[in-house]
């Protein structure tokens, strides 16, 4: 039994499996031997050989009972997934990167893991991440940084920076990152592989450890779109009873509700109106990406799309916004972590219990995760509500609506993932601002709920790293997104995963 | 100087649903701490919360019986603090949008006055755990309390005594009771009052210092607790000294109150919209169920009684207070055929009888052997005279101890009372012949001695004499023998 076809992607694996020419064991040793060679990456927090192995053994002896009954394999069945590590696999660890929470063992599967484990998913391991989601190089991490495959120098981005590296470095075909504000578009961008944030509200956040909980959404990494949306669709369904109250729709009431849609099928690009806000064609984003971008859409005119560069004003207070808004529920949800009922504890009752949370959530938490809980906190406080936390909800608000105007209009919305591509490892680490200019493309995206994904679409020509691009559409047209994102890879040669260089297997 | 006392008070109270607010724990009292728990009430990372539908029934059914506009839309928000007791550091209520506002209740201010306490708003949010502080261990924690629901109830500032303010706590528990919401009792902390005190000279328009008072157990404490304020108050600026916004306990122990918390002290919540709930929307068709669930409140039933029924305002409150007893008193009174007299008698027998036995058995009205039914067999007797109410009380205590039925033990000692006036003249006679020197006592002013005649002819009959009867009988033959 040998490796799997190349490239990876699970209709091979599948073809493969039912041609019994591959167990689901000789693919999981094949992960974890893969895994072994790149563990310099540091791509996962926690990694358990012996379960995996075990479970590939378990999946081996259902694989015979499908194949022997002619039953068709349940549609993530023997596909090694990776998990990032804010979401819970029920009895393994969940440390969100923290200290505070690194003995701490998940008490139930997430709805998302719980799904991928009903479609016959092999779960392998828990990848590294920046501490409670927040950072966009997973850099802050108990594990310490994670390093981008095609140059180890430089970071992988974040804050699914683990899960990008499995999927880009083939050690997985697929895997699952959350985005608050871009962090599994601008991780898939900087290490070319493809990552899509679904609709906030199309996959339930129940076990999904909270940073933002308004911006928060999982979703997949993969080396091609058929592959990401056959993962959304199992990742998104709907759990009875319900458990997460923001959770909307699934990936087949979407279908139906866009199946009688007349725009929503997209087999050409003949007529496809595509934006470009204007904003993000100025100089505080690479000459190398803004040219990238200029290739893409003149391909996609090429094609019959008509693209428009429109001027979006409000985009410029989407940073601000983004940063009130996630830090005010940051520091609320973060709250929990007082080392009473679980996690870290710093024993030291001698103060009192003031003294005892100081102690325990100093000790515990991050430098960058206590910068923002502080400035959560603060823009929270009273005197300073109205100034800070009203207004930027407000700006959300106009925002929203002004997208639904562009939306209307635009069926999809294309902008660099990016300003530049990634950066050398400590480059951004003391100048947090610097760190969060990096977001600008990806932010808006999570203000208003809507639905983005980033495909790679080339390298920079001055350190040969991947660039990626995003395509938007409207809240809950994630089908439709993934038709055109589908088609976009199928017709445009420098579309889909960048194999990271030779010398690697 | 005399000032005008005034508070806005500030009522909890446990919604009676099976399960938790926001998650499947159960809500029935837990036989050891923290067994009623999950990750979602334990504040655990990674979950969320699902609002639970009987609560905002309960709470919906409650806001229309006390005459509240219902808004549709409400909205959720977190309460942000960090207490042991408050697993996710924060607490799910609601704050700019509650579920009901703008209602009212009416309280006694006064003999025969009633006066309109406006509720500003009522809404829902979550309990928090209970923290048992051990001196010298340190402090344990039970968090089967966590999560569970509760109703905010908030009045304005327009309780002006501390009899109103028991009218006001005891009148809604009524209502908790009658609605079934809320099992509405102090003792037992599933149902909570806050007063919010302070006093103004009479005729000031702006509201003076106001002081919020906690860990009050009972009506009563409220009542003392809000009298003691007054007087505290009064007294500190009378003698010039500063009165602090702050938060006090109640000491049961030495009745008085403490500082716990002044306000440079306290807590900034702030409070959000809750983002992992969207806004509450309730269809007309909720709203309208709910009300059309309302059974007859006591406000209602009272005035019926005293219309209907002839009773006093006192009797038709005292009544109505329980659902349980204004049921059991109907059903008592269903052959009274709206006879006012036997309707009063009614009242009182349970008023003043039954229901001290009731408690005495330390059972419920609903439990107690003796049934409205039984009552009323023993009353029949009663209203036709047949025994008197001296007996009718023996043949009660027996009912009550021995668990017979009124007519067996009739029957059994022959105790119908004796009426028949031929029998009793007799009697009468007898007793004036033998007792010539109180007759002439009687004849010399002392017109109390007929009670003794009467005693006299009741110990003759062994009290079955109807006392009716016979002090008329004696009255005309005492006539009869008077000296011309």
């Amino acid at each position: 039994m040998s490796k799997p076809s190349s490239p990876m992607n699970i209709e091979n694996i599948h073809q493969d499996f039912n041609n019994g020419v591959l167990t689901v064991e000789s693919l999981a040793e094949g992960v974890i031997s893969h895994y072994e060679k790149n563990s310099h990456l540091n791509c996962f927090i926690h990694f358990d050989k012996a379960a995996i192995l075990r479970h590939a053994n378990k999946l081996d002896i259902q694989l015979k009972e499908y194949s022997h009954a002619g039953k068709e394999l349940p549609p993530l069945f023997g596909i090694p997934v990776a998990i990032k590590d804010n979401l819970h696999v029920q009895s393994e660890p969940t440390t969100c990167g923290s200290h505070i929470l690194k003995d701490f063992t998940a008490p139930f599967d997430a709805t998302v893991v719980k799904n991928l484990k009903l479609a016959g998913a092999l779960i392998c391991g828990k990848t590294n991440m920046d501490e409670f989601a927040m950072g966009g190089s997973t850099e802050n991490s108990l594990a310490g940084p994670a390093k981008n495959p095609h140059n180890t120098e430089y970071v992988a981005g974040g804050s699914s920076g683990g899960s990008a590296i499995c999927v880009s470095s083939q050690i997985t075909p697929v895997a699952i990152g959350t985005d608050t504000g871009g962090s599994i578009r601008q991780p898939a961008s900087y290490t070319g592989c493809i990552g899509f944030k679904p609709s906030y509200g199309s996959v339930s956040r129940f076990g999904l450890v909270a940073f933002g909980s308004s911006l928060d959404q999982a979703g997949p990494f993969a080396g091609n779109v058929a592959d990401l949306r056959r993962v959304f669709s199992v990742i998104s369904k709907k759990e009875n009873p319900c458990k997460d109250m923001t959770h909307q729709f699934d990936f087949e009431d979407l279908l139906h509700a866009q199946a009688g849609l007349k725009s929503n099928k997209i087999t050409s690009f003949e007529g496809v109106k595509v934006a470009i806000p204007s904003n993000f064609k100025s100089e505080a984003i690479d000459k190398d990406i803004r040219e990238n971008l200029a290739e893409v859409a003149r391909f996609l005119e090429s094609q019959g799309a008509r693209v428009e560069s429109i001027s979006i004003p409000i985009l410029d207070y989407a940073l601000a916004a983004y940063y009130i808004i996630a830090t005010a529920e940051a520091s609320s949800n973060l709250s929990r972590y007082d080392g009473i009922r679980f996690g870290y504890r710093k024993d030291d009752d001698s103060g009192g219990l003031l003294q005892s949370y100081f102690t325990t959530r100093s000790a515990g938490f991050g430098e960058e995760v206590i910068r923002r809980i502080l400035l959560g906190t603060f823009v929270l406080s009273s005197g300073y509500y109205d100034a800070y936390y009203n207004r930027a909800m407000l700006i959300r608000k106009e925002m929203e609506r002004e997208f639904a105007k562009i939306y209307a209009e635009y069926p999809i919305i294309l902008t660099p993932t990016t300003p530049g591509v990634a950066f050398k490892l400590q480059e951004c680490i003391d100048d947090p601002l610097k760190m969060y200019l990096n977001d600008i493309c990806t932010i808006f995206v999570n203000l208003i709920g809507c639905c983005g994904v980033s495909i790679p679409t080339g390298r920079d020509s001055v350190h040969n790293l991947p660039i990626g691009i995003q395509f938007c559409s409207k809240r809950f047209w994630d089908p439709m997104l993934l038709d055109f994102c589908q088609l976009f890879e199928k017709t445009y040669a420098k579309a889909g995963l960048i194999q990271v260089g030779a010398g690697q297997e | 100087m005399s000032f005008e006392l005034v508070v806005g008070m500030e009522v909890h109270a446990q919604l009676k649903t099976g399960s938790k607010l926001f998650c499947a724990c159960g809500t029935a009292f837990a036989s050891s701490p923290n067994i009623e728990t999950c990750p979602v009430c334990l504040g655990y990372p990674g979950v969320l919360p699902v609002l639970n539908r009987r609560a905002v029934e309960l709470l919906c059914k409650t806001a229309l019986a006390l005459n509240c506009q219902i808004n549709k839309t409400s909205v959720f928000a977190r309460k942000n603090y960090f207490y042991p007791d408050l697993p996710k550091g924060y607490q799910i209520s609601q704050y700019e949008l509650p579920l009901a506002e703008n209602g009212w209740l009416y309280v006694e201010s006064g003999p025969g006055k009633s006066k309109k306490i406006r509720i500003r708003r009522i809404h829902l949010e979550e309990d928090t755990g209970k923290l048992l502080h051990e001196s010298g261990s340190g402090s344990l924690l039970d968090l089967n309390r966590a999560g569970i629901p509760l109703m905010e109830i908030v009045t304005e500032p327009d309780i002006h005594s501390s009899d109103e303010a028991y009218s006001y706590i005891s009148q809604l528990r009524s209502i908790f009771r009658y609605l079934d919401v809320s099992d509405g009792n102090m003792e037992e902390g599933n149902m909570r009052c806050e007063p919010n005190i302070s006093i103004n000279k009479k005729a000031e328009k702006t509201l003076g210092t106001k002081v919020e008072l906690k860990n009050l157990n009972s009506f009563r404490s409220v009542v003392r607790g809000i009298e003691y304020e007054y007087k505290r108050q009064s007294n500190a600026l009378c003698n010039g000294e500063e009165l602090y916004q702050e938060t006090r306990g109640w000491d049961e122990k030495k009745q008085k109150s403490f500082v716990m918390r002044r306000k440079e002290d306290a807590h900034d919540y702030r409070y959000f919209p809750e983002p992992d709930l969207p806004p509450l929307v309730l269809s007309e068709n909720f709203v309208a169920e709910q009300a059309k669930s309302l059974p007859e409140l006591p406000a209602c039933r009272a005035e019926r009684f005293k219309n209907d029924f002839g009773l006093s305002s006192y009797d038709a409150g005292e009544l109505t207070r329980d659902r349980e007893i204004a049921d059991y008193f109907e059903e008592v009174i269903v052959f009274a055929q709206k006879k006012q007299k036997n309707c009063k008698l009614a009242a009182n027998w349970i008023l003043n009888v039954l229901l001290g036995s009731v408690k005495e058995a330390k059972i419920s009205l609903t439990n107690y052997h003796i049934r409205p039914a039984d009552l009323r067999e023993l009353l029949t007797y009663l209203e036709e005279g047949k025994i008197s109410s001296k007996i009718a009380k023996d043949i009660y205590e027996k009912m009550h101890k021995k668990k017979q039925k009124a007519g067996d033990v009739i029957k059994a000692e022959g105790i119908i009372q004796v009426s028949d006036t031929s029998q009793l003249l007799d009697l009468v006679e007898e007793v004036l012949c033998n007792h010539p020197g109180e007759l002439q006592k009687f004849f010399s002013g002392k017109e109390r001695v007929i009670a003794f005649f009467v005693g006299q002819v009741m110990k003759a009959t062994k009290g079955k004499a109807n006392p009716g009867v016979v002090n008329k009988l004696l009255r005309a033959a005492i006539e009869k023998r008077r000296p011309s």
